[in-house]
């Protein structure tokens, strides 16, 4: 099978031009907007508060049972920098940490595994041309008191409010 | 089907495009794409222009590593790779034209001559500045970042009481940062390689010895220059304010300039001296 210098050249120019209509026609894809939860909004079974953690990152939110101690953080699969700061801010064992990722909740977030799936993901919008979700780049962590009763139930409202905002 | 369109003065009246338009049109199509500006596509803590940048520099130095190679000659494998890599370029993909760079260069690498070798060196270059080394950051991270922060804590030692706890740094104040991706070393010594990479290739298409560590040279000039930015920023909220978010990050970059020039100048001389 002969690849001569016009058959090379006439493929590249032709992907080239397609390849060039295809991004004006694909365009930016939307940023996902960011968190922001206004004071006193209802958010599951908690209520967000106007106070942010000491540590800058997330939000506090108050519930009848367990007052304004509750945090909640996004934490971006990709730069897990972040995590040990609120750690530190809501340490062990005074707190519980419950992780809502891709929503689930689980008792920790693997990055290793959350990495290699974010990889998955990106090879699957590639593929079919979509842009990404926000759940796509980001876990959420709550912090809970050690002394707050938290249920599972209440847990799953909370995932459940994280979905329906479609983050 | 026959094209009239060719680069170089010997092709001027040939009707068939030359290898070398071939190569030149098919290198600018991938880094073009490649660096497809797409804001919010690759997260939130990577600098398009920074990559446009040493996007262009790559194209330039390629242009100009191909400059008069009239007599440059791709082989039919060649030529079955540009056109099977051409295909991936329909999607609005710059991981894909990354990924067809990566193939070309490494193809390209291992052949006699010197251009083409050079060429398949930067591309692969600028192919792990841009994909490859954020993915290999991700998994090295557990332990790269809590490393680059202890280096930082070591130059810290003689000025305070600092306590590290993995890439938390603490100052005796309350003071407390993180490092993370976004402040390591790795992908920044990548693109150190990559600078000093362009200058050797503008030198001599063929690397030697002195040439690997001048490359090395810049970038253990980049993990120093890195340790001492984020041991600024431990310091307190305002070194942390300066050295993160005002004029010393500006600084910082402008230094690694400096040192990989001082490199680029000093080391072969020194060596020619010692000699």
């Amino acid at each position: 099978m002969s690849f001569s210098r016009g058959a090379a050249f006439s493929i590249m120019l032709v992907a080239g031009l397609a390849g060039f209509a295809a991004r004006i026609g694909a365009g930016a894809p939307p940023i996902p907007r960011a968190d922001a939860f206004d004071s006193g909004t209802p958010f599951g079974p908690l209520v967000a508060q106007a106070k942010r953690p000491r540590s800058g990152m997330g939000w506090l939110f108050r519930s009848e049972d367990c007052g304004d101690a509750l945090a909640l953080a996004p934490f971006s699969i990709l730069t897990n920098g972040y995590e040990p700061l609120m750690d530190a801010a809501f340490p062990a064992p005074a707190y519980r940490s419950l992780v809502i990722a891709d929503g689930e909740t689980r008792a920790a977030f693997d990055y290793r595994y959350g990495y290699l799936d974010y990889l998955r993901r990106r090879v699957m919008n590639e593929l079919r041309v979509f842009a990404r979700q926000r759940a796509d780049m980001f876990f959420y962590k709550l912090y809970i008191p050690a002394s707050c009763p938290l249920d599972q139930a209440a847990a799953a409202r909370i995932r459940d409010a994280l979905n329906a905002r479609a983050m | 089907m026959r094209f009239a369109l060719s680069i170089g003065p010997s092709a001027a009246y040939s009707r068939a495009p030359s290898d070398r338009a071939i190569l030149l049109v098919f290198v600018g199509l991938v880094i073009a794409f490649a660096h497809w500006p797409e804001a919010g596509w690759r997260g939130l803590d990577e600098t398009v222009l920074g990559a446009g940048g040493f996007g262009a520099m790559v194209g330039l130095a390629i242009f100009i590593v191909l400059r008069g190679a009239d007599d440059i000659a791709l082989r039919q494998s060649d030529r079955a790779l540009i056109e099977a890599l051409s295909v991936p370029l329909v999607f609005p993909s710059r991981d894909l034209a990354s990924m067809a760079t990566t193939l070309l260069g490494l193809a390209l690498i291992p052949r006699g001559d010197a251009r083409l070798s050079s060429v398949g060196q930067l591309l692969v270059g600028l192919a792990f500045v841009d994909f490859w080394a954020p993915i290999l950051l991700n998994f090295a991270a557990p332990w790269l970042l809590p490393f680059e922060a202890y280096c930082a804590e070591l130059l810290l030692r003689p000025f305070g009481d600092y306590g590290r706890s993995g890439a938390v740094i603490a100052a005796a104040s309350g003071h407390r940062i993180v490092v993370e991706q976004a402040c390591s070393a790795f992908v920044n010594a990548a693109k150190a390689a990559l600078m000093m990479l362009v200058f050797v290739k503008l030198d001599a298409l063929v690397v030697c010895k002195r040439h690997v560590v001048m490359i090395a040279m810049s970038v253990a000039a980049m993990f120093a220059m890195n340790a001492a930015r984020i041991a600024l920023t431990a310091v307190s909220p305002e070194f942390h304010l300066f050295f993160h978010h005002g004029l010393g990050m500006k600084i910082m970059p402008l230094l690694l300039l400096i040192a990989i020039a001082a490199i680029n100048w000093f080391w072969p001389r020194a060596k020619a001296a010692a000699a």
